[in-house]
């Protein structure tokens, strides 16, 4: 960080460019965690109004210590945040993929995506579809893990500071949730290819009833 | 299945170095909003209110203090007043007892010398010095 920090934080209390500085420095990171989390722009925003607006009534609070920056201060309000919105959205409706598929296919997908890794659209699509399905089957708690590690590029200590954990305990957390996800990339893909399978004998069954009647005809 | 979790990392990787959209509006908006909060008007009125206390609250301490001063300055004076006309009256008394018997001897109300000044007023060795002398 370029600006003081220190100094910053002790003056951002009553001056409203010290918080600007603060601000500034961190909105794109805080947007970008709820944006990689939630998946939706609009609602990232609101997050991220309310993860600012918390960090302003409560930065009388924040104690500088060595091991707890601001950075992983401002997180966990973001972490905090998240998970109301989670709790409030499973009392308020439920949509399933299946159920409304172009909810999950206008946010979680950008054309500009697969022009920035290089690669086929439709094979990032998917790539992207499964990984975001994936990760929605792991708790919240690894899923804000991986998207503190592997979206908005913390490091561990930094994880460890804004999740209130160990470093060790992180570290098992990442582990077990990458485990996780490739078991159900693979229960997936094999479910995929069963379907295929399925498909596929059902065609010859209708081509091999088809046929004597074409003979016939 | 290590190459699996080393593919779902490299994965997270690639999708994580993705840039997220920028949203202008939205960030100036709420800059805007935040620091025009009532949070900072709270904040700006309790300095106004400290500012005004650092220069009162020693402007008072220095006022009490000077009229602590003048109250104990003005009792001392009062006191000080107070013992000249005892020490008269009493020297009138004596020269009025010594030289004529025939005047009428005033009587003076002793509640008026139970005071401790008028002790130390009593115990003043005038007469005593005078009366050696005489001898």
């Amino acid at each position: 960080m370029a600006i003081n920090e220190k100094e910053v934080i002790a003056n951002a209390q009553q001056d409203p460019e010290a918080f600007g500085q603060l601000y500034d420095e961190y909105y794109k990171p805080i947007f970008g965690f709820m944006y990689s989390r939630t998946g939706n722009n609009e609602v990232a925003k609101d997050l991220t109004s309310e993860t600012f607006f918390q960090a302003l009534k409560n930065l009388h609070r924040f104690k500088y210590r060595e091991g707890i920056s601001i950075k992983s201060w401002l997180f966990a309000i973001a972490v905090s945040q998240i998970g109301n919105y989670f709790r409030q959205r499973a009392k308020v409706f439920e949509v399933t993929i299946d159920e409304a598929p172009e909810i999950i296919e206008r946010d979680e997908f950008r054309p500009d995506v697969a022009f920035q890794i290089g690669e086929d659209v439709e094979e990032v699509r998917n790539k992207i579809v499964q990984l975001r399905r994936v990760m929605k089957q792991l708790n919240q708690k690894q899923q804000d893990i991986i998207t503190l590690r592997f979206f908005s590029k913390m490091t561990i200590p930094d994880i460890a500071a804004t999740m209130k954990m160990k470093e060790g305990t992180i570290k098992s957390h990442i582990h077990r949730a990458i485990k996780k996800m490739s078991v159900l990339m693979i229960q997936e893909s094999n479910a995929i290819q069963e379907s295929n399978e399925s498909t596929k004998s059902a065609q010859n069954v209708y081509v091999f009833h088809s046929e004597p009647n074409r003979r016939n005809a | 299945m290590s190459s699996i979790l080393n593919q779902i990392e490299e994965m997270l990787e690639r999708l994580g170095s993705i840039q997220t959209p920028e949203e202008t509006a939205h960030r100036y908006e709420l800059r805007r909003e935040l620091l025009c909060s009532r949070y900072f008007n709270k904040s700006i009125e309790q300095q106004k209110w400290n500012r005004l206390m650092t220069f009162t609250v020693p402007l008072f301490a220095g006022g009490a203090l000077v009229v602590v001063f003048t109250i104990a300055s003005v009792t001392i004076n009062e006191s000080s007043q107070t013992e000249s006309p005892i020490v008269s009256r009493s020297s009138q008394m004596i020269t009025a007892s010594t030289e004529t018997f025939d005047s009428k001897i005033e009587l003076i109300n002793s509640d008026q010398f139970l005071s401790p000044v008028d002790e130390m007023v009593k115990f003043v060795p005038v007469h005593t010095a005078s009366f050696e002398f005489a001898q």
